[in-house]
């Protein structure tokens, strides 16, 4: 199934973010950028879009409604079929804790909000071209 | 066994009048024996010198006498004793006990010692048994004749008239000494009662003083040792006294301080067994039973506690402090700090303090969620704000699909932005205490009034209906009239805001005891029952996505139930999920 992911041209992004506006700022910059989006607004439904399809990259937010942010992180990074999805955490939390902890379950990068969109449209390319290698 | 020093004292008395008694009873008895023999002799040597002159005078011519034995006879029966005349050539011619016949039958007395002595020295004495008359006798002869010896007059006593004399003497003294003997008992007897009375007493108030009774004193006032003993006996009591009242009341101050002090307090010894718990720390641990005697965790059934005090004891370091969690009898986080008591380098034992810093931890908790909420609740609308900006600089605002629903998120998170501020700044005022309000007697009615007229456009919008119930003369409440309007505003923009269109809302205010009590009812949503408990704390959200759609900061129950609380207010909520909710809040009447 990687190997799908892998030779696919249209790279598949999840955004996991429970504020619409949010939700809805990152998605609108993804698509712009050719990027298929799918959009989640809580723990649930995005850990139940991850048992069906395989991701590219998730941008995932912490404070979620029903699962939070490590939670998912585990869950993705523990299921082999996932594993190789990367991690792009998205959160207010900024707690140096936090950063340690999101490191531990396997976030491949952390961003602080307020964030950069440039950026975050920055480190998706990146991980994307990396998975195209 | 024990020997009263009375008794002591008598028999040294008593032994000391005996010893001088029979010590002068034998000097005394052959002193006067003696002198009585003496006098006796003498006696009987003038008698004998006497009868010499008196058988000389009747010597006749030819220096012989006559009738010698009636003259014995005269002499004898005159002298009351015995008196023999003896010629020259021993032959007795006249004795007192024997007539004429009897003489003649009588041996020659010139070698009795009494006769020889006579014939050497002139005068003779002699103590002899009689085989004539069968007893001791005492014999004195002297030679008697003119010119030349003629014969021997020669007187006895008997011995027995001394001994008799002697033994009256012997009986009149004792009968005298044991009378003497008698009175000194009884002198001594008093004497050493005197003497030992004031020990008997002293020693027994000494025992009652061990027992802690120092109201006795003794009652001896003599100028002498046992009065120096006495006193210094009082003085001591005195002493003793005071300084145990200060031991007490050292004491009590200790307990009262043990007592009334919040932290636990545990004191072992050096082998780690307790001395002493607090009743605080017997509350704290949930001890129950007499922990004195055991060890630290048969008192606490809590292993730390034993490790700790262990520790302690075992490392001698000047102070150990950890934190300890216990889940009985409730969930609880101690600070525990100990101390070694080390005196003359020796350990002696270990005091443990503990501190109940649960409510503490539960704070720094809260604290931290709050700020880690706020931060969270404040970098989320930036975010947007930001990222719209960017975007429509980055060429989005030439998308003409779109330039307009970003401009309007970008202000519609600016407000939320600004709105949650207000709420958070009011929110630390009232907790800090910094914000004045300001009570005095209000009238409710106006303020729902314009709170009703601040929130008509969405209850028109909404086509909700609203009813108020209130009593026509409602008692003005002591409040805030600003911040009773926050109250009235946020728990009604709440129910509009929950309840969906044409549902009602209803507001009915009462009198409640000295309270006036207000209750929002709305046929909303409603809460679920799990959520109830938690609905007025700080950015607690029964639905996020809900809340952040009809733009709540999550602050605003918060902030009711602070302001009715710094009024002296309960609030409440009752909700019965899809039906609708009830918030209710009691605020005092003038």
């Amino acid at each position: 199934m990687i190997e799908a992911a892998v030779t696919r041209k249209e790279k598949r992004i999840m955004v996991v973010e429970d504020d619409t506006n949010l939700n809805k700022l990152i998605s609108y910059n993804l698509s712009k950028n050719g990027y298929t989006v799918e959009s989640i607004y809580d723990g649930i439904s995005a850990k139940e879009k991850l048992s069906k399809c395989i991701f590219d990259v998730v941008v995932l937010d912490i404070m979620l409604p029903g699962i939070d942010g490590f939670r998912i992180c585990e869950f993705i990074k523990g299921n082999p079929v996932t594993s190789g999805t990367f991690i792009v955490v998205l959160t207010a939390r900024a707690e140096p804790l936090d950063k340690i902890y999101g490191n531990i379950v396997g976030a491949d990068y952390y961003l602080t909000k307020p964030f950069s969109v440039a950026k975050l449209i920055d480190i998706i390319k990146e991980l994307t071209v990396v998975r195209d290698r | 066994m024990k020997i009263k020093l009375h008794w002591k004292l008598m028999f040294i008395f008593c032994s000391a009048v005996m010893l001088g008694l029979v010590v002068g009873y034998f000097y005394l008895t052959s002193h006067l024996t003696a002198y009585l023999e003496a006098n006796l002799q003498n006696n009987l040597k003038r008698q004998l010198l006497l009868s010499k002159d008196f058988l000389e005078s009747q010597l006749n011519i030819s220096n012989h006498l006559a009738n010698a034995d009636s003259i014995a006879d005269r002499i004898g029966d005159k002298l009351r004793l015995r008196a023999t005349i003896i010629a020259n050539d021993g032959t007795v011619i006249g004795d007192t006990d024997l007539n004429a016949a009897e003489l003649k039958a009588v041996e020659n007395h010139l070698n009795r010692p009494e006769i020889q002595e006579a014939i050497s020295k002139g005068f003779g004495v002699s103590k002899r048994y009689s085989y004539t008359i069968k007893k001791y006798l005492l014999y004195m002869a002297v030679p008697f004749g003119r010119e030349h010896t003629a014969g021997f007059i020669r007187l006895a006593v008997p011995l027995s008239d001394i001994e008799l004399l002697e033994q009256r003497l012997q009986k009149t003294t004792g009968i005298a000494f044991l009378l003497i003997l008698l009175f000194s008992v009884i002198i001594a007897s008093l004497i050493s009662f005197i003497i030992s009375r004031p020990l008997v007493e002293m020693a027994a108030i000494a025992r009652v003083m061990a027992k802690g009774d120092f109201s006795r004193k003794p009652s001896i006032y003599s100028k002498d040792e046992i009065g120096d003993l006495a006193m210094a006996l009082s003085y001591m009591s005195d002493e003793i006294k005071g300084k145990i009242e200060r031991i007490k009341q050292e004491g009590v101050k200790l307990d009262a301080v043990l007592a009334s002090m919040f932290e636990g307090i545990m004191v072992v010894d050096e082998k780690g067994i307790i001395l002493l718990i607090n009743p605080s720390l017997r509350k704290l641990l949930f001890i129950d039973s007499d922990s004195q005697g055991k060890t630290p965790v048969e008192a606490t059934r809590v292993t730390q506690v034993q490790d700790i005090t262990d520790k302690i004891l075992q490392s001698k370091q000047s102070l150990i402090s950890e934190e300890i969690s216990i889940s009985r009898p409730a969930e609880k986080i101690l600070a525990v700090n100990g101390v070694p008591i080390i005196r003359n380098n020796t350990l002696e034992g270990a005091v443990l303090v503990f501190h109940d810093i649960t409510e503490l931890r539960r704070l720094e908790r809260v604290r931290q969620d709050f700020v880690a909420n706020v931060s969270h609740e404040l970098r989320t609308p930036i975010a947007s704000i930001k990222g719209y900006a960017e975007t429509l600089l980055d060429g989005a605002i030439d998308d003409k699909d779109n330039v307009k629903e970003f401009i309007g998120i970008i202000h519609q998170d600016s407000n939320r932005l600004a709105n949650l501020i207000d709420d958070l700044l009011d929110l630390a005022r009232i907790e800090s205490g910094k914000l004045k309000m300001i009570f005095t007697p209000t009238d409710i009615k106006p303020i729902l009034d314009s709170c009703l007229g601040v929130l008509d456009k969405s209850i028109k919008a909404k086509r909700l209906f609203v009813s108020v119930d209130m009593p026509k003369n409602l008692p003005h409440v002591l409040a805030d009239e600003k911040r009773l309007s926050q109250v009235f505003l946020n728990l009604l923009d709440n129910a509009v805001k929950y309840t969906p269109d044409a549902g009602s809302i209803r507001v009915s205010v009462c009198v409640n005891d000295k309270l006036v009590q207000a209750d929002i009812s709305d046929t909303g949503i409603g809460i679920p029952e799990k959520d109830l408990p938690r609905i007025f704390e700080r950015f607690y959200r029964v639905d996020k996505a809900r809340s952040r759609e009809i733009g709540g900061t999550g602050l605003g129950l918060s902030i009711v139930k602070h302001i009715v609380l710094s009024h002296n207010g309960q609030v409440w909520v009752k909700s019965e999920l899809g039906r609708g909710s009830t918030f209710s809040f009691t605020i005092p009447q003038v």
